[in-house]
């Protein structure tokens, strides 16, 4: 079993200390949904793990093995940004075989949503097809740890309960943490839900805690 | 291997462009001087490419750098990568 652990981390923007001495773990075989309202610092924190921006302070190991930047070991950490990520100007096969291992490439290619794009380039996709495919390229990557932001953002409800269940099947192998707005759907596949706070991490065990702290409208029983 | 194609990848929507305005530029300077200089192409070929570069992928496109930090090259490495091809490339064009 692998570990992810990130501790001490502070970012500030401007005044504003969005991040406040966070806490975080995730081992394979864990679903961690990361909530929060807009602005809050998910996408953020997502990247400051991942190594693409930097953070006033921060402690990040996988395993046995530190460091700030985790994108250079590409079998440590994938991470999927919120807005799409693909070269525009290759073809989608070119794509996967530059993405992932040729064992990986294969399954993706021959997915039943990714065998009929083959040939064709991201521009020439819609939004929802290059969701589904940048979200299987970093799933069944070979890195121990994937870190999606809104991974069901504009997505048609096939596309979701497919991404569910490919992120469920992965989760055998791999550690997730998910950052979106559909709770419902985070909240269906995830093992533990934290909640981005005031600058802190939360643990949320369910609806009643995402009212509490202000997440989602309380709603009276029976009426939701 | 991956990495080495993934620059290659990167670098590929920078040259098609990059090179027809640098050959611009060379028939621009053949009307005012008229003589065409390849010199003056591969010279123009390498602030052309760093520019298209800057404009692609720093104003237009930021979250490509994702994709290809997935795979472990980071932007700076993008950038070094840019600029020693484009000298490469240039290179060669002024030698011609």
């Amino acid at each position: 079993m692998s570990h992810l652990h990130v501790d001490s981390v502070i970012k500030s923007f401007g005044d504003k200390q969005v991040l406040t001495d966070i806490f975080l773990t995730c081992s394979t075989g864990e679903i961690i949904g990361l909530l929060g309202k807009n602005g809050c610092g998910k996408s953020t924190l997502l990247k400051i793990i991942f190594g693409s921006i930097p953070a006033e302070r921060k402690f990040a190991k996988v395993d046995n093995t530190v460091s700030s930047t985790l994108f250079r070991n590409p079998y440590a950490v994938k991470y999927l940004p919120q807005h799409s990520f693909l070269p525009n100007h290759v073809i989608i096969s070119t794509v996967i075989g530059l993405f992932c291992s040729k064992k990986v490439a294969q399954q993706v290619s021959d997915h039943k949503f990714i065998r009929p794009l083959l040939n064709k380039k991201s521009k020439q996709l819609s939004g929802g097809e290059r969701r589904i495919l940048e979200i299987l390229l970093v799933v069944y990557s070979d890195a121990k740890f994937i870190l999606i932001d809104e991974p069901f953002n504009g997505v048609a409800p096939v596309y979701k309960d497919e991404i569910k269940r490919i992120i469920r099947e992965q989760s055998a192998y791999k550690g997730f943490i998910i950052t979106d707005h559909d709770y419902r759907n985070i909240l269906d596949i995830s093992t533990k839900n934290l909640l981005l706070f005031d600058g802190g991490i939360k643990e949320v065990k369910g609806l009643q805690d995402l009212e509490y702290w202000g997440y989602k409208p309380a709603v009276k029983h029976g009426n939701e | 291997m991956r990495k080495i194609k993934g620059v290659l990848v990167f670098y590929g929507k920078l040259l098609v462009p990059s090179i027809v305005i640098s050959m611009a530029i060379g028939f621009l300077g053949f009307l005012i001087t008229g003589k065409f200089s390849f010199t003056t192409v591969g010279l123009g070929y390498i602030f052309i490419a760093l520019l298209f570069h800057y404009f692609i992928y720093e104003i237009r496109n930021q979250d490509e750098y994702y994709f290809y930090r997935n795979i472990g090259i980071s932007r700076l490495a993008l950038w070094i990568s840019t600029f020693a091809i484009s000298v490469f490339i240039g290179s060669v064009i002024a030698m011609i």
